[in-house]
């Protein structure tokens, strides 16, 4: 294997797994605010947050590098301050993070909202207060669909391209990932072996992560 | 003591209530669908009434004129539900203990006692009984120590067998620990059991709440609204499912119910109103779907312009209820006459 192949697993499972993580305190939430809000305008607010999952992903990241580009409003105030969200490794985490948003999402709500409410009802009645009912009743009874949607989450942002390359680019040791890897092997006139072991490396991860995330979701449904 | 004056405007329901419990036990009675459980999330603070008050030893939990409404969770009210709601991620001792800032090891002893608990500390909620899981459900609400206990129908998804241990488990605790008890049901064999005191809510309404002893004008009998309700206990004698009957047996006399699987020797609820009990003078003879027996009379109950209430004995104390009506057609009735009591099977209700 090559060094570039190398730098391109571990830049894409730390991409990854940023964007999981920072992805889940964002999904756990919103899925509880959808859950167990109701308010004007549900629908709307729902679709917006699954939109980058039916949006051609070169559609997001060209909406994601218009925000934060050097050139926009948002993009020249965090320039202010250092920050850059552009050709960077925080570039490629926050393309990841909006991608996969929806699919970790999606899991995560469902085990959330197949929680009956007497439980709620019940933890309250004990002197328990939303937000320890939130950690000490919720989240334990929705770990299934958390575990399930953080491992979607990790397998979509391995995989993510379009996005990531229109807002980190492909800059070789710095914001190359795996799919962006096979990409460069691909066009290249002796990268046909390159290409085919991370392809392989890429079908493994996904992979593995859909049996995890399979599991879990049966045994949720199974709990509920 | 709890106080409630609240007015809840729901889609094709009017909740209006106004009720005062004190540290008896008391039961609300009433059939489904008649604001009993929307009466205890109200109180538990799980429904916010449009105009009203709840006060819980002086202290306002909902007030719409002083604008108060407190959380659920700062009422220091218990609550078993129907359904046990042990949390499954925990053991039955972390559910035990779920809630408890405080742990007070005397009343945790005396639960794990009261209620047999101590064997079952250390399993998993999952494979455990209905009953079992509703004593687990019980101590819980318990142990945080409330002001006030709320119980929905916490025996109406136990196997009957279980219900009867249940029911007792109520009596001990509450003579044992001493707390204020809402029960809410719409068994009168439970209310019969528990109630130290009975409120009877019909539409949303209060009709009736006073001592267990002044609702019911004997032992066995109830008034439920404007109508008296027999329940007798009896003993399952036999069935014949072919013919559509069964036998039960109270005070001596077999009485045909309508056909119900159960075991020889079981202990059977039943209830009769007392308008669906009619009298005769002449010698009728049981013919199954037709129950006849010999009764004294031993007292009016009750007479207005419409109808006359009678309690007879015929082994067991029994109301009738007369429309005037049928009364001409009855040559004279007196206390101490010997009349037939008729009644037919399917006017009987199984609990």
């Amino acid at each position: 294997m090559t060094s570039i192949e190398f730098f391109a697993i571990k830049f894409s499972i730390l991409v990854a797994s940023l964007a999981t993580v920072i992805n889940l305190p964002f999904v756990l939430l919103t899925a509880h605010f959808l859950t167990r809000c109701k308010f004007k305008g549900k629908m709307l607010f729902e679709a917006i947050l699954i939109f980058p999952l039916v949006l051609p992903p070169l559609v997001t990241g060209y909406i994601l590098l218009f925000i934060f580009s050097q050139n926009s409003l948002i993009g020249s105030f965090l320039g202010r301050f250092g920050i850059s969200f552009t050709f960077n490794l925080p570039a490629a985490v926050l393309a990841s993070c909006v991608v996969s948003f929806p699919l970790m999402l999606r899991p995560v709500r469902l085990a959330m909202s197949s929680i009956d409410k007497g439980y709620l009802n019940i933890s309250r009645s004990l002197g328990q207060n939303s937000f320890h009912t939130f950690c000490k009743v919720i989240l334990p009874m929705s770990k299934s669909g958390i575990i399930s949607g953080a491992v979607l989450c990790f397998a979509r942002s391995i995989g993510e391209f379009g996005a990531t390359i229109m807002l980190a680019g492909n800059i070789p040791y710095k914001t190359t990932t795996i799919s962006m890897a096979i990409f460069s092997f691909f066009n290249s006139v002796d990268g046909e072996f390159a290409c085919f072991r991370l392809v392989i490396i890429s079908i493994l991860i996904s992979l593995v992560a859909l049996l995890i995330s399979e599991y879990y979701q049966k045994k949720g449904l199974k709990n509920a | 003591m709890l106080e409630i004056q609240i007015k809840k405007k729901l889609a094709n329901f009017q909740l209006d209530l106004e009720l005062k419990v004190g540290s008896e036990f008391t039961v609300l009675l009433g059939e489904s669908g008649n604001g009993k459980s929307l009466t205890l999330s109200a109180i538990a603070g799980f429904l916010r009434p449009d105009k009203g008050y709840i006060k819980l030893d002086g202290k306002y939990l909902h007030s719409q004129a002083q604008r108060i409404s407190l959380p659920p969770e700062k009422r220091h009210i218990g609550y078993v539900m129907q359904d046990s709601y042990l949390f499954p991620h925990l053991t039955v001792k972390k559910n035990l203990l779920f809630g408890v800032k405080q742990l007070d090891e005397h009343l945790l002893e005396s639960l794990l006692k009261l209620l047999d608990l101590r064997p079952l500390l250390n399993r998993g909620t999952c494979n455990l009984s209905g009953g079992e899981k509703q004593r687990v459900s019980i101590a819980r609400a318990l142990l945080t120590k409330p002001k006030l206990l709320l119980m929905d129908e916490p025996i109406s998804a136990i196997d009957p067998k279980q219900k009867d241990k249940i029911l007792i488990y109520l009596k001990k605790i509450h003579a044992a620990i001493k707390i204020p008890i809402l029960y809410v049901t719409h068994s009168i064999s439970e209310a019969e059991f528990l109630a130290e005191k009975i409120a009877i809510i019909k539409n949303g309404k209060i009709i009736k709440c006073d001592s267990k002893a002044n609702i019911t004008s004997s032992d066995n009998i109830f008034k439920l609204g404007k109508t008296f309700i027999n329940f007798l206990k009896g003993t399952f004698c036999s069935q014949d499912p072919q013919k559509g009957f069964s036998v039960v047996e109270v005070a001596n006399k077999k009485i045909h119910i309508p056909y119900l699987p159960a075991k020889i020797g079981e202990q059977i609820y039943l209830s009769l109103p007392a308008d669906q009990i009619l009298l005769s003078k002449s010698n009728l003879k049981d013919i199954g779907s037709i129950n006849v027996f010999q009764a004294k009379v031993k007292r009016f109950i009750r007479k207005s312009k419409t109808k006359k209430i009678f309690l007879l004995d015929c082994g067991f104390d029994i109301a009738v209820e007369l429309p005037q009506d049928d009364l001409n057609d009855i040559s004279h009735i007196s206390i101490g006459d010997n009349v037939k009591i008729v009644f037919r099977r399917e006017a009987i209700e199984i609990f």
